[in-house]
Protein backbone atom coordinates (compact mmCIF):
# COMPACT_ATOMS: atom_id res chain seq x y z
CA UNK A 1 0.00 0.00 0.00
CA UNK A 2 0.92 3.16 -0.65
CA UNK A 3 -0.03 7.17 -1.54
CA UNK A 4 0.85 8.09 -5.12
CA UNK A 5 -0.21 11.23 -6.53
CA UNK A 6 -3.10 11.00 -8.81
CA UNK A 7 -4.66 13.72 -10.92
CA UNK A 8 -7.11 15.72 -8.74
CA UNK A 9 -5.36 15.18 -5.86
CA UNK A 10 -3.74 11.65 -3.27
CA UNK A 11 -4.54 7.93 -4.10
CA UNK A 12 -3.68 5.32 -2.15
CA UNK A 13 -3.43 1.26 -4.04
CA UNK A 14 -4.27 -1.64 -1.74
CA UNK A 15 -5.47 -4.95 -2.10
CA UNK A 16 -9.93 -5.75 -1.76
CA UNK A 17 -9.35 -8.14 0.74
CA UNK A 18 -7.41 -5.70 3.26
CA UNK A 19 -9.03 -3.17 2.55
CA UNK A 20 -12.58 -4.64 3.16
CA UNK A 21 -10.68 -6.35 6.41
CA UNK A 22 -9.75 -3.25 7.61
CA UNK A 23 -13.50 -1.68 7.24
CA UNK A 24 -15.03 -4.75 8.65
CA UNK A 25 -12.92 -5.23 11.94
CA UNK A 26 -13.78 -1.73 12.60
CA UNK A 27 -17.62 -2.02 12.31
CA UNK A 28 -18.53 -5.13 14.38
CA UNK A 29 -22.34 -4.56 15.41
CA UNK A 30 -22.37 -7.17 18.49
CA UNK A 31 -25.40 -8.95 19.77
CA UNK A 32 -24.47 -9.18 23.64
CA UNK A 33 -26.43 -13.01 24.96
CA UNK A 34 -25.69 -12.39 28.71
CA UNK A 35 -27.65 -14.71 30.57
CA UNK A 36 -25.26 -14.59 33.96
CA UNK A 37 -22.98 -12.74 35.57
CA UNK A 38 -20.65 -11.92 32.85
CA UNK A 39 -23.13 -10.11 31.94
CA UNK A 40 -22.03 -7.19 34.53
CA UNK A 41 -18.76 -7.10 32.90
CA UNK A 42 -19.85 -6.88 29.59
CA UNK A 43 -21.58 -3.49 30.97
CA UNK A 44 -18.85 -2.35 32.21
CA UNK A 45 -16.86 -2.82 28.96
CA UNK A 46 -20.20 -0.93 27.29
CA UNK A 47 -20.00 2.04 29.64
CA UNK A 48 -18.10 5.05 29.53
CA UNK A 49 -15.23 3.99 31.89
CA UNK A 50 -14.00 1.42 29.14
CA UNK A 51 -16.05 2.10 26.46
CA UNK A 52 -15.95 -0.59 23.75
CA UNK A 53 -17.09 2.28 20.94
CA UNK A 54 -13.14 3.29 21.12
CA UNK A 55 -12.57 -0.05 19.25
CA UNK A 56 -15.27 0.35 16.37
CA UNK A 57 -18.01 -1.82 18.45
CA UNK A 58 -19.69 0.91 19.33
CA UNK A 59 -23.06 -0.26 19.02
CA UNK A 60 -24.88 -3.30 20.87
CA UNK A 61 -27.41 -4.84 18.71
CA UNK A 62 -30.50 -6.54 20.51
CA UNK A 63 -31.47 -7.93 17.42
CA UNK A 64 -29.85 -10.83 16.03
CA UNK A 65 -30.79 -9.94 12.47
CA UNK A 66 -28.80 -6.72 12.82
CA UNK A 67 -25.77 -8.21 14.51
CA UNK A 68 -22.47 -9.94 13.44
CA UNK A 69 -20.67 -10.47 16.28
CA UNK A 70 -22.13 -12.67 19.08
CA UNK A 71 -21.18 -12.31 22.07
CA UNK A 72 -22.27 -14.85 24.58
CA UNK A 73 -21.80 -13.61 28.00
CA UNK A 74 -22.42 -16.62 30.34
CA UNK A 75 -23.58 -19.95 31.38
CA UNK A 76 -25.82 -21.22 29.04
CA UNK A 77 -28.79 -24.34 30.30
CA UNK A 78 -29.15 -27.13 27.82
CA UNK A 79 -33.18 -25.44 27.46
CA UNK A 80 -31.60 -21.95 26.30
CA UNK A 81 -29.47 -23.86 24.07
CA UNK A 82 -32.13 -24.05 21.23
CA UNK A 83 -32.69 -20.42 21.84
CA UNK A 84 -28.98 -19.26 21.29
CA UNK A 85 -28.53 -21.76 18.30
CA UNK A 86 -31.80 -20.11 16.55
CA UNK A 87 -29.92 -16.46 17.37
CA UNK A 88 -26.88 -17.75 15.53
CA UNK A 89 -28.51 -19.11 12.54
CA UNK A 90 -30.55 -15.74 12.32
CA UNK A 91 -27.53 -13.58 12.27
CA UNK A 92 -26.30 -12.44 8.74
CA UNK A 93 -22.63 -13.85 7.32
CA UNK A 94 -20.14 -12.90 7.93
CA UNK A 95 -20.61 -13.50 11.96
CA UNK A 96 -18.27 -14.07 14.32
CA UNK A 97 -18.65 -15.25 17.95
CA UNK A 98 -16.87 -14.70 20.87
CA UNK A 99 -17.38 -16.99 24.20
CA UNK A 100 -17.37 -14.88 27.43
CA UNK A 101 -16.05 -16.17 30.55
CA UNK A 102 -15.45 -20.13 31.85
CA UNK A 103 -19.11 -20.93 31.79
CA UNK A 104 -19.88 -20.35 27.30
CA UNK A 105 -16.24 -21.70 26.92
CA UNK A 106 -16.26 -24.96 28.63
CA UNK A 107 -19.19 -24.89 31.31
CA UNK A 108 -17.27 -23.68 33.86
CA UNK A 109 -17.57 -25.32 37.39
CA UNK A 110 -21.15 -26.47 36.19
CA UNK A 111 -19.95 -29.59 35.15
CA UNK A 112 -23.88 -30.82 35.52
CA UNK A 113 -26.93 -32.27 33.69
CA UNK A 114 -28.71 -28.94 32.89
CA UNK A 115 -25.67 -26.83 31.40
CA UNK A 116 -24.20 -26.66 28.01
CA UNK A 117 -20.42 -27.42 28.19
CA UNK A 118 -19.47 -24.66 26.09
CA UNK A 119 -20.84 -22.61 23.16
CA UNK A 120 -18.76 -24.61 20.82
CA UNK A 121 -20.88 -27.52 20.92
CA UNK A 122 -23.68 -25.85 19.27
CA UNK A 123 -21.76 -23.39 16.72
CA UNK A 124 -18.50 -22.22 15.94
CA UNK A 125 -16.60 -19.87 18.04
CA UNK A 126 -13.93 -17.20 17.10
CA UNK A 127 -12.11 -15.88 20.22
CA UNK A 128 -12.61 -17.76 24.12
CA UNK A 129 -12.03 -15.20 26.70
CA UNK A 130 -11.36 -16.97 30.00
CA UNK A 131 -11.80 -15.66 33.21
CA UNK A 132 -14.68 -16.29 36.01
CA UNK A 133 -15.77 -13.09 34.94
CA UNK A 134 -12.86 -11.68 32.71
CA UNK A 135 -12.15 -8.19 33.52
CA UNK A 136 -13.55 -5.77 30.95
CA UNK A 137 -9.79 -5.34 29.58
CA UNK A 138 -9.74 -9.34 29.37
CA UNK A 139 -12.68 -9.00 26.90
CA UNK A 140 -11.30 -6.00 24.95
CA UNK A 141 -8.13 -8.03 24.34
CA UNK A 142 -10.31 -10.70 22.91
CA UNK A 143 -11.87 -8.49 20.57
CA UNK A 144 -8.96 -7.18 19.49
CA UNK A 145 -7.71 -10.64 18.77
CA UNK A 146 -11.05 -11.05 16.88
CA UNK A 147 -10.04 -7.67 14.64
CA UNK A 148 -6.95 -9.38 13.95
CA UNK A 149 -8.54 -12.58 12.61
CA UNK A 150 -11.20 -10.38 10.46
CA UNK A 151 -8.01 -8.08 9.07
CA UNK A 152 -6.61 -11.34 7.60
CA UNK A 153 -9.69 -12.53 6.40
CA UNK A 154 -9.75 -12.95 2.11
CA UNK A 155 -13.04 -10.55 1.48
CA UNK A 156 -13.80 -12.96 -1.66
CA UNK A 157 -14.31 -16.00 0.30
CA UNK A 158 -18.10 -15.30 0.40
CA UNK A 159 -19.99 -16.90 3.52
CA UNK A 160 -16.89 -17.68 6.13
CA UNK A 161 -17.38 -21.43 6.75
CA UNK B 1 -51.65 -18.07 72.76
CA UNK B 2 -47.98 -18.05 72.67
CA UNK B 3 -46.95 -20.21 69.71
CA UNK B 4 -46.24 -22.70 72.04
CA UNK B 5 -49.51 -23.26 73.28
CA UNK B 6 -50.54 -22.77 69.11
CA UNK B 7 -48.35 -25.63 68.72
CA UNK B 8 -49.86 -28.30 71.38
CA UNK B 9 -53.40 -27.07 70.79
CA UNK B 10 -52.87 -27.76 66.97
CA UNK B 11 -50.91 -31.15 67.56
CA UNK B 12 -54.00 -31.84 69.94
CA UNK B 13 -56.46 -30.92 67.16
CA UNK B 14 -54.43 -33.03 64.61
CA UNK B 15 -54.25 -36.18 66.89
CA UNK B 16 -57.91 -35.87 67.53
CA UNK B 17 -59.10 -35.96 63.73
CA UNK B 18 -56.44 -38.65 62.75
CA UNK B 19 -55.33 -40.35 65.70
CA UNK B 20 -53.34 -43.32 64.80
CA UNK B 21 -53.16 -42.65 61.56
CA UNK B 22 -50.21 -40.49 61.95
CA UNK B 23 -47.26 -41.69 62.54
CA UNK B 24 -45.23 -39.33 64.44
CA UNK B 25 -45.87 -35.42 65.35
CA UNK B 26 -43.91 -33.03 67.59
CA UNK B 27 -41.82 -30.49 67.79
CA UNK B 28 -39.19 -30.22 65.29
CA UNK B 29 -36.62 -27.08 64.99
CA UNK B 30 -39.12 -24.75 66.87
CA UNK B 31 -41.88 -26.03 64.39
CA UNK B 32 -44.79 -29.03 64.92
CA UNK B 33 -43.59 -31.72 62.05
CA UNK B 34 -46.27 -34.48 61.40
CA UNK B 35 -45.51 -37.15 59.43
CA UNK B 36 -48.31 -38.96 57.82
CA UNK B 37 -49.53 -41.87 55.23
CA UNK B 38 -49.92 -40.94 51.74
CA UNK B 39 -53.98 -41.69 52.66
CA UNK B 40 -53.68 -38.33 54.74
CA UNK B 41 -51.68 -36.54 52.34
CA UNK B 42 -55.27 -34.52 50.73
CA UNK B 43 -57.12 -34.92 54.27
CA UNK B 44 -54.57 -32.65 56.24
CA UNK B 45 -54.55 -30.04 53.67
CA UNK B 46 -57.83 -29.89 53.42
CA UNK B 47 -59.03 -30.54 57.08
CA UNK B 48 -56.47 -27.61 57.97
CA UNK B 49 -57.28 -25.23 55.02
CA UNK B 50 -61.27 -25.30 56.12
CA UNK B 51 -61.20 -25.91 59.94
CA UNK B 52 -62.68 -22.61 61.52
CA UNK B 53 -60.20 -21.80 64.30
CA UNK B 54 -57.11 -22.52 62.27
CA UNK B 55 -57.60 -21.54 58.63
CA UNK B 56 -54.63 -22.18 57.12
CA UNK B 57 -55.10 -20.07 54.13
CA UNK B 58 -51.12 -19.93 53.03
CA UNK B 59 -49.81 -22.93 50.75
CA UNK B 60 -45.81 -21.90 51.08
CA UNK B 61 -44.72 -24.91 49.80
CA UNK B 62 -44.65 -28.72 48.79
CA UNK B 63 -41.48 -30.58 47.78
CA UNK B 64 -40.28 -34.05 47.73
CA UNK B 65 -37.28 -35.66 49.40
CA UNK B 66 -35.29 -38.43 48.16
CA UNK B 67 -34.16 -40.39 51.15
CA UNK B 68 -32.69 -43.40 48.98
CA UNK B 69 -31.62 -45.84 51.28
CA UNK B 70 -31.64 -44.26 54.40
CA UNK B 71 -35.01 -45.77 55.81
CA UNK B 72 -35.94 -49.29 55.19
CA UNK B 73 -39.75 -48.11 54.88
CA UNK B 74 -39.91 -45.91 52.60
CA UNK B 75 -37.50 -43.73 49.90
CA UNK B 76 -39.76 -40.32 49.00
CA UNK B 77 -41.06 -38.01 51.02
CA UNK B 78 -43.75 -35.09 49.93
CA UNK B 79 -43.09 -32.40 52.32
CA UNK B 80 -46.04 -29.65 52.87
CA UNK B 81 -45.64 -25.95 54.94
CA UNK B 82 -48.32 -24.58 55.61
CA UNK B 83 -49.58 -21.21 56.84
CA UNK B 84 -52.48 -19.62 58.49
CA UNK B 85 -52.55 -16.09 58.83
CA UNK B 86 -55.27 -15.95 61.30
CA UNK B 87 -52.39 -17.33 64.11
CA UNK B 88 -49.18 -16.35 61.93
CA UNK B 89 -48.29 -20.36 62.49
CA UNK B 90 -46.77 -22.25 60.11
CA UNK B 91 -46.59 -26.54 60.08
CA UNK B 92 -45.20 -29.07 58.15
CA UNK B 93 -46.08 -32.12 57.71
CA UNK B 94 -44.50 -35.13 55.85
CA UNK B 95 -46.14 -37.73 53.80
CA UNK B 96 -43.59 -40.87 54.10
CA UNK B 97 -44.34 -42.73 50.65
CA UNK B 98 -43.99 -46.43 51.21
CA UNK B 99 -41.66 -48.60 48.88
CA UNK B 100 -41.03 -47.46 45.71
CA UNK B 101 -44.60 -45.35 45.18
CA UNK B 102 -44.07 -42.35 43.82
CA UNK B 103 -47.26 -40.48 43.62
CA UNK B 104 -49.82 -38.65 45.62
CA UNK B 105 -53.34 -36.79 45.68
CA UNK B 106 -52.62 -33.31 44.13
CA UNK B 107 -53.31 -30.22 46.44
CA UNK B 108 -54.29 -28.15 43.47
CA UNK B 109 -58.16 -28.00 43.98
CA UNK B 110 -57.03 -27.03 47.05
CA UNK B 111 -54.54 -24.22 46.83
CA UNK B 112 -54.08 -22.99 43.19
CA UNK B 113 -50.47 -22.29 43.98
CA UNK B 114 -49.62 -25.51 44.59
CA UNK B 115 -49.39 -26.34 40.86
CA UNK B 116 -45.99 -25.18 39.84
CA UNK B 117 -44.83 -26.24 42.64
CA UNK B 118 -46.28 -29.69 42.30
CA UNK B 119 -45.00 -29.53 39.09
CA UNK B 120 -41.56 -28.73 40.14
CA UNK B 121 -41.70 -31.74 42.19
CA UNK B 122 -42.45 -34.12 39.35
CA UNK B 123 -39.81 -32.31 37.46
CA UNK B 124 -36.54 -32.74 39.67
CA UNK B 125 -37.92 -35.25 42.03
CA UNK B 126 -40.45 -37.72 39.73
CA UNK B 127 -43.36 -37.56 42.01
CA UNK B 128 -46.62 -37.72 40.20
CA UNK B 129 -49.44 -35.94 42.04
CA UNK B 130 -52.32 -37.68 40.91
CA UNK B 131 -55.45 -34.75 39.68
CA UNK B 132 -52.99 -32.02 38.82
CA UNK B 133 -54.34 -30.13 35.66
CA UNK B 134 -50.89 -30.20 34.39
CA UNK B 135 -48.41 -32.68 35.33
CA UNK B 136 -45.58 -31.71 33.09
CA UNK B 137 -41.83 -30.56 33.62
CA UNK B 138 -41.50 -26.87 34.51
CA UNK B 139 -37.86 -26.27 33.93
CA UNK B 140 -36.02 -28.92 32.59
CA UNK B 141 -36.71 -29.30 28.67
CA UNK B 142 -39.56 -31.75 27.77
CA UNK B 143 -37.43 -34.01 26.28
CA UNK B 144 -35.12 -34.37 29.67
CA UNK B 145 -34.97 -38.10 30.92
CA UNK B 146 -34.31 -38.97 34.25
CA UNK B 147 -35.19 -36.92 37.68
CA UNK B 148 -32.13 -34.99 39.04
CA UNK B 149 -32.80 -34.33 42.74
CA UNK B 150 -32.84 -38.37 42.77
CA UNK B 151 -30.03 -40.07 44.73
CA UNK B 152 -29.42 -42.36 41.59
CA UNK B 153 -29.13 -39.96 39.25
CA UNK B 154 -25.56 -39.39 37.74
CA UNK B 155 -24.73 -35.65 38.50
CA UNK B 156 -24.05 -35.33 34.44
CA UNK B 157 -26.98 -36.55 34.13
CA UNK B 158 -28.04 -39.37 31.28
CA UNK B 159 -29.04 -36.87 28.05
CA UNK B 160 -27.91 -33.56 27.08
CA UNK B 161 -30.58 -32.33 24.99
CA UNK B 162 -30.88 -32.43 21.11
CA UNK B 163 -28.06 -30.30 19.86
CA UNK B 164 -26.42 -30.61 16.49
CA UNK B 165 -23.33 -33.22 17.25
CA UNK B 166 -25.59 -34.84 19.42
CA UNK B 167 -24.13 -34.83 22.35
CA UNK B 168 -22.61 -32.63 24.61
CA UNK B 169 -20.15 -35.13 26.85
CA UNK B 170 -20.10 -38.43 26.61
CA UNK B 171 -21.67 -39.96 29.81
CA UNK B 172 -20.74 -43.30 29.31
CA UNK B 173 -18.62 -44.30 32.13
CA UNK B 174 -20.74 -42.61 34.78
CA UNK B 175 -24.09 -44.32 33.57
CA UNK B 176 -22.40 -47.64 34.10
CA UNK B 177 -21.36 -46.74 37.63
CA UNK B 178 -24.64 -45.91 38.53
CA UNK B 179 -26.13 -48.84 37.26
CA UNK B 180 -24.07 -50.50 39.27
CA UNK B 181 -25.59 -48.96 42.54
CA UNK B 182 -29.40 -48.34 41.22
CA UNK B 183 -31.86 -51.12 42.71
CA UNK B 184 -34.27 -52.03 39.85
CA UNK B 185 -36.79 -49.73 39.55
CA UNK B 186 -39.89 -48.82 37.68
CA UNK B 187 -39.57 -47.42 34.25
CA UNK B 188 -40.02 -43.46 34.23
CA UNK B 189 -43.25 -42.74 34.01
CA UNK B 190 -44.35 -41.32 30.46
CA UNK B 191 -47.00 -38.94 30.57
CA UNK B 192 -49.58 -38.09 27.50
CA UNK B 193 -48.42 -34.86 25.84
CA UNK B 194 -50.40 -31.94 25.68
CA UNK B 195 -51.69 -30.19 22.46
CA UNK B 196 -49.12 -27.50 22.43
CA UNK B 197 -46.42 -30.04 23.23
CA UNK B 198 -47.38 -32.09 20.19
CA UNK B 199 -47.40 -28.90 18.13
CA UNK B 200 -44.11 -27.82 18.99
CA UNK B 201 -42.79 -30.69 18.24
CA UNK B 202 -43.97 -30.95 14.72
CA UNK B 203 -42.62 -27.27 14.41
CA UNK B 204 -39.77 -28.53 15.42
CA UNK B 205 -39.20 -31.81 13.33
CA UNK B 206 -38.41 -35.35 14.19
CA UNK B 207 -35.29 -34.82 15.66
CA UNK B 208 -36.52 -32.42 18.25
CA UNK B 209 -33.54 -29.95 16.70
CA UNK B 210 -35.07 -26.28 16.62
Amino acid sequence: MGVTQWPGGEAFTTRVSEFVGWARKYSAWPMPFATACCGIEYMATMASRYDQGRFGWERPSFSPRQADLLIVIGTVCIKMAPVLKRIYDQMAEPKYVISMGACASCGGMFDTYSVVQGIDTLFPVDVYVPGCPPRPEMLMLGYTKLQEKIQRERATEGARR
Amino acid sequence: MTRDELYDRLEKDLRDRFGDQLYSAGIDYGMLVVTNPPELHHEIAAWAKEHEFWKFNHFIDITAVDQYTRFDTHRFEVVVHLRSHTHNLKFRYKTLLPADRTHVPTLTDLYAGASWSEREAYDLGGITFDGHPRMTRIMNPDDFVGHPLRKDFPVKGLHRGSFPRGTVVSNKRRESVVAKQTKPKPADQILPRTPLETRRERVRGEDGDA
